[in-house]
């Protein structure tokens, strides 16, 4: 990088959260992941090739399950041998615990327990990851609209399916054109065909406000930290001044770092919450 | 012995990978970085191993003690780095002495278990 040729930070940020077709593992060069045909649906072309950000998706689940199965393990050697849970197993007995009763449970209530194994594997498939985006050449997934929005894709399924069969169908049908109790006749006709189209905006607008939430905090908490470090390679060449700037840069990022671990596990948390009490609320729907 | 043993294996296998990665100028960085850090993990063991099942006070401050040598090291990175950029490049000392102290920390955890 020669002096007064700053470097392009914008696409630098951008490179580090953008999906893409290669994994870069600086200094140990890169994979380049395969690129499969296309395949046309109709006037639809779909390109199923693994990216950056599927093959992330694929180590979260992988570790999700391993971190399961080695608890499950630990905690089944540990009850045959009339022990208390302790260790690893007992932490995540614990977060288990906390994520079914308090989130699932709490919030959807008496059918809390059936739901209880989707709201588990959505709190600890986000938070794997999420933090996968922090190691050093990891990605969040998270940080991609397309992934959030499969998420709540699957919540929105899940709620509307789930309140068909609680509710069955004229239930379900009182969701959308819903009228107050006791008006009957054209008037009750009326009023629900004009709060279908707002029923209907708010079934829609719970998913989309799941998708851009999540992707919306992972992504931020990336640019953060990116541009924290281009404050390095902008004012990094001012003589007396560059360790000065380094080592506050640094210590803003470290910071940052700190903040988006906690973030990691919060936005885990709002998106299983949230996906309980909008399952919930469905349920409990009059 | 046993933390001696895994902090000259970590500098052998960090080094090796510094090595493949940014060249035979990460040799001297990676072996005298991750035995710097082999050194400051079995200090800092020391002092805790000696105030484990003391009052809390003591042990928080042989903890300190070795938090305090762990940064120290950070100084001593610094030092070498300004002292001789080029037998120090700065990305490979760095990752040498943290790629073999960050693992070497958790040693910690067993110990105050």
């Amino acid at each position: 990088m020669t002096v007064g040729q700053g470097p392009n930070i914008g696409e630098m940020v951008l490179h580090h959260t953008a999906d893409a077709w290669t994994i870069d593992l600086f200094p140990f060069g890169e994979i380049h992941l395969p690129r499969w045909a296309d395949i046309h649906v109709g006037s639809l072309t779909i390109n199923l090739s693994p990216t950056k950000h599927v093959v992330y998706l694929a180590i979260a689940a992988l570790l999700v399950f391993l971190t399961m199965w080695l608890a499950g393990r630990a905690l089944r050697r540990q009850q045959a041998g009339q022990q208390a849970p302790k260790g690893f197993a007992a932490g995540m007995e614990g977060m288990v615990l906390f994520v079914r009763n308090d989130i699932a449970i709490a919030n959807i209530g008496e059918n809390g327990a059936r739901y209880a194994p989707l709201v588990m594997t959505l709190f600890f498939f986000i938070l794997f990851a999420n933090l996968l985006g922090l190691l050093p050449w990891g990605a969040s997934p998270t940080g991609n609209l397309a992934v959030t929005g499969a998420l709540a894709l699957l919540v929105f399924l899940t709620v509307e399916i789930g309140g068909m069969i609680q509710l069955g169908a004229r239930g379900y049908l009182g969701t959308i054109f819903p009228h107050p109790p006791g008006m009957h006749g054209p008037a009750a006709v009326a009023f629900s065909l004009f709060m279908a189209p707002i029923e209907i905006l708010g079934k829609l607008v719970k998913p989309f406000a799941l998708a851009v939430r999540l992707f919306g905090n992972m992504t931020a908490g990336h640019f953060v930290i990116l541009s924290l470090f281009g404050i390095i390679f902008l004012f990094g060449d001012i003589q007396g001044w560059n360790w000065a700037i380094g080592g506050v840069t640094a210590l803003a990022v470290v910071g940052v770092m700190m903040l988006e671990l906690f973030v990691a596990f919060l936005q885990a948390y709002v998106f299983a919450l949230l996906s309980a009490v909008f399952i919930g609320m469905m349920q409990h729907e009059h | 012995m046993k933390h001696l043993a895994a902090g000259l294996t970590l500098t052998a296998v960090v080094t090796a990978l510094l090595v493949w990665g940014f060249g035979a100028a990460a040799l001297i960085p990676g072996l005298v970085f991750g035995a710097l850090a082999t050194a400051i993990q079995m200090a800092a063991g020391l002092f805790l191993r000696r105030a484990v099942g003391k009052p809390f006070e003591q042990l928080l401050k042989a903890w300190g003690m070795g938090m305090g040598l762990r940064v120290l090291g950070m100084f001593l990175f610094l030092a070498a780095v300004l002292a001789d950029r080029t037998l120090f490049p700065p990305v490979p000392t760095a990752l040498a002495f943290v790629g073999v102290l960050i693992p070497l920390m958790f040693s910690d955890i067993r110990t105050i278990r």
